[in-house]
């Protein structure tokens, strides 16, 4: 089965200016590649960042880490509810989105992804000070609203209704700390343009969600988890 | 071998983007996703710099002292590392080259898959989908190397996992005596995890009955996997984005997500220290190290810490690293699988000041013969001559370090002195040229033969025409129209050559399994000998 008004040099051709487009990127990125001098350093950076917008890139992108494997947990569990997987898919995206832009900022500036000091920014914030802000030892949470390994592992093991109740569970307790945390930002005098932008659409998705798993746990007749 | 160090900190860069045309054909996007792969390797990882992030600026322009062939030996006539476009057309490379490590044995079933791994006297063949599925044993192939001159495919793994392709996931762990990989289709996977007990290595039993299987797959992305030294946890990695899942194996009838993070934008393979504390994870054009203790000692909120990352030019795409000490001090081996850049080391002692103690190239991949490595590797499809699984003789004061260098075959170094590293043996194996995907539906080489171009290359090469150490002329050889249809003139060599005493079993995608022999004038297994990849 050949294609007869084809000719038989053309997949040849394109294939062959293929080979000539990549061997030209590659000098191209090649050439740029080579200048590590210093002078060009510098140049693109026309911001700085404040301390809470570096700990709430930093620190929100982990708690949101954990959002997303909540999510990707119960939409790999059997037997969920379309509604309640709809739900995580929702989250999954939206959460997904927000890391790679927080990230992206500490990439941009050369900020590590993590953080020495987990809340510092928060504690350092004045009104909104949280008790969990500086952790003792490794058995407390760094943040609150997280759901422990333990937990996380629970979550994966269960299917149908109670993958869903225990989902919405943990989902509820850590959008609650999340809308806080962003709550903390937006209200931060430190916190630049970008960060307050990001905190208030935060703020706006959660309380949704928050409002959906409320009453879907409701409908479920089970109660949400003490903070 | 022990170049100067050159590292320098705190430069910004600004990221260019470069786009691919709109291209029309499966073959073409193929090309296309490898190239972008690397594009934005480049672009996204060339991050600013600042106390956490090291450059090593340096392009190495030495190659490892080549081996002296003993007596038996057929050894390479050209460069070191090169098997030439005349040798490929010729059907010279049909058998092989090799410098006192020879052959005792091999069994070729399918073809080896993309990595595969070894326990005791037992080798464990990475399957690649869906080619495997057409296999007489379907599933990751189980070799017995009990007579190694007699080497026997006795059965094969057939849960979902490792149907679906293993790519860079099959590992072991010897403590617990486990294997495990997850399922990845084509160059990205999800959600299939499978864990087996090998006590009996020739009759491996199925663990985790409930988790990670069609009816309830696990939550996590991987391309590449691999255990933590105690074997009670069981990293998934990679590529893009670069996620990290830790999945806990402490009960392997039951494995489970218990973190999950995204350190950078591509992950890939990794190594992990011996006390299961330290990630040195692929970052694709370095590595990006990590704390991981909080999830090692079983944290009930585990948070894993960006401590530093390393970024150089010179070799691109990380594969994997083996933390090892040398004289009291911890070291990282780590290798690049494209863009020539060989294997590094580095002095770790002080993981935020890093120190560049040696590298490791083949004479084929020096900037001054990369366009001899494209002539060369041109219709040989996507590699080159690169190195991609490495394994040391015992992770304490290693004696020996041997990879697995794609077309350059399995090349084997002594490294008792950081200073004087040099190559000992090798063993290129005889070509399977003309195999196709009825013979060899597991062979990555004979599927991606569809491309002629060493596509992976591309980036080093352009920088060694850009600076002029490569010449264009001197790329063009006979074999320079094969833009489409290679013909699987060398083999490729991707799995970790493992040392069994003064034998080493490694597997290659187009020849399979292989059981080879060391010279005994060239090395001496020490007595407390314990093959390591990290």
């Amino acid at each position: 089965m050949t294609d007869s008004r084809r000719p038989a040099w053309l997949p040849l051709a394109g294939l062959a200016s293929l080979a000539v487009l990549l061997l030209a990127i590659g000098v191209v990125v090649g050439s740029v590649w080579r200048p590590f001098a210093s002078d060009d350093a510098g140049a693109t950076s026309p911001k700085t960042l404040s301390v809470t917008d570096i700990g709430f890139a930093q620190d929100m992108s982990m708690h949101h880490d954990q959002a997303i494997l909540m999510a990707r947990t119960v939409l790999a569990a059997p037997d969920v509810d379309p509604a309640i997987r709809g739900l995580a898919d929702q989250i999954l995206v939206a959460q997904s989105a927000e890391n790679g832009t927080m990230r992206g900022w500490l990439q941009l500036f050369g900020i590590p992804q993590t953080s020495e000091t987990p809340m510092a920014w928060m504690s350092q914030g004045g009104a909104h000070a949280h008790d969990g802000a500086t952790p003792g030892s490794p058995r407390d949470a760094p943040m609150p609203g997280l759901a422990s390994a333990d937990e996380m592992g629970r979550l994966s093991t269960l299917r149908g209704d109670e993958a869903e109740t225990l989902f919405l569970q943990l989902m509820i307790r850590h959008h609650r700390a999340g809308i806080e945390m962003a709550r903390a930002a937006y209200n931060d005098p430190r916190s630049g343009q970008a960060t307050k932008q990001l905190a208030l659409s935060m703020i706006g998705d959660q309380g949704n969600e928050l409002g959906q798993m409320t009453m879907a746990l409701r409908e479920r007749g089970k109660e949400p988890l003490p903070e | 071998m022990t170049p100067e160090r050159l590292e320098s900190s705190g430069k910004t860069r600004t990221p260019r983007k470069t786009r691919a045309t709109a291209l029309r054909r499966r073959m073409h996007a193929a090309t296309c996703l490898l190239a972008g792969a690397t594009l934005a390797s480049t672009m996204l990882v060339a991050a600013p710099a600042n106390a956490g992030n090291h450059w090593f600026t340096d392009i190495s322009e030495t190659a490892v002292p080549k081996a002296e062939c003993g007596p038996g030996s057929l050894p390479e006539p050209g460069l070191q590392g090169d098997v030439s476009a005349e040798d490929r057309l010729s059907g010279r490379s049909k058998r092989g080259y090799h410098c006192n490590l020879t052959k005792l044995g091999n069994v070729t079933g399918g073809g080896g898959g993309i990595v595969s791994a070894s326990f005791e006297h037992c080798s464990y063949t990475g399957s690649l989908f869906p080619g495997n599925n057409f296999m007489p044993q379907p599933g990751v192939g189980i070799v017995s190397a009990k007579d190694p001159r007699n080497p026997r495919i006795v059965g094969s793994l057939t849960d979902t996992a490792m149907r679906a392709g293993t790519w860079e996931t099959l590992k072991v762990n010897k403590k617990r005596k486990l294997l495990a990989a997850t399922g990845v289709p084509f160059v990205w996977g999800a959600g299939f995890f499978a864990v087996y007990d090998i006590s009996d290595c020739e009759r491996p039993k199925l663990l985790n009955a409930r988790g990670g299987g069609l009816a309830h797959p696990i939550p996590f992305t991987s391309h590449e996997g691999g255990w933590s030294p105690d074997g009670r946890t069981y990293w998934a990695s990679g590529i893009a984005p670069g996620h990290l899942s830790a999945i806990d194996v402490s009960d392997p009838r039951n494995p489970r997500v218990i973190w999950q993070g995204l350190h950078s934008f591509l992950g890939h393979g990794f190594g992990i220290s011996p006390d299961g504390n330290r990630m040195y994870l692929s970052n694709m054009m370095g590595i990006t190290i990590l704390d991981i203790s909080a999830v090692q000692r079983r944290d009930p909120y585990p948070q894993v810490r960006h401590v530093a990352a390393y970024h150089w030019p010179d070799g691109q795409l990380n594969q994997h690293s083996i933390p090892i000490t040398h004289g009291g001090k911890p070291y990282v081996i780590t290798a690049d699988e494209g863009g020539s850049g060989g294997v590094k080391i580095f002095d770790v002692t002080r993981v935020d000041k890093p120190r560049y103690a040696a590298q490791l190239k083949l004479e084929i991949n020096l900037p001054e013969h990369l366009d001899t490595q494209f002539r060369s590797s041109m219709g040989g499809s996507l590699f080159g001559s690169n190195p991609h699984y490495c394994a040391v003789d015992r992770p304490t004061d290693p004696t020996a370090l041997a990879c697995s260098w794609e077309s350059s075959g399995i090349r084997v170094f002594d490294i008792r002195d950081l200073d004087r590293i040099r190559e000992i043996a090798y063993y290129n194996p005889p070509a399977q040229k003309g195999a196709t995907v009825l013979t060899r539906p597991n062979s990555p080489h004979v599927v991606a033969s569809i491309i002629g171009v060493p596509a992976i290359e591309f980036l080093s090469l352009g920088m060694s025409l850009a600076n002029g150490r490569a010449k264009l002329h001197e790329m063009v050889g006979p074999r320079a129209g094969m833009v489409v249809g290679g013909d699987v003139s060398t083999d490729w060599c991707f799995s970790p050559p493992e040392f069994r005493g003064n034998k080493i079993f490694v597997t290659c995608g187009d020849g399979g399994f292989y059981a080879l022999e060391l010279s005994s004038r060239v090395y001496t297994p020490p007595p407390d000998q314990d093959s390591y990849l990290g």
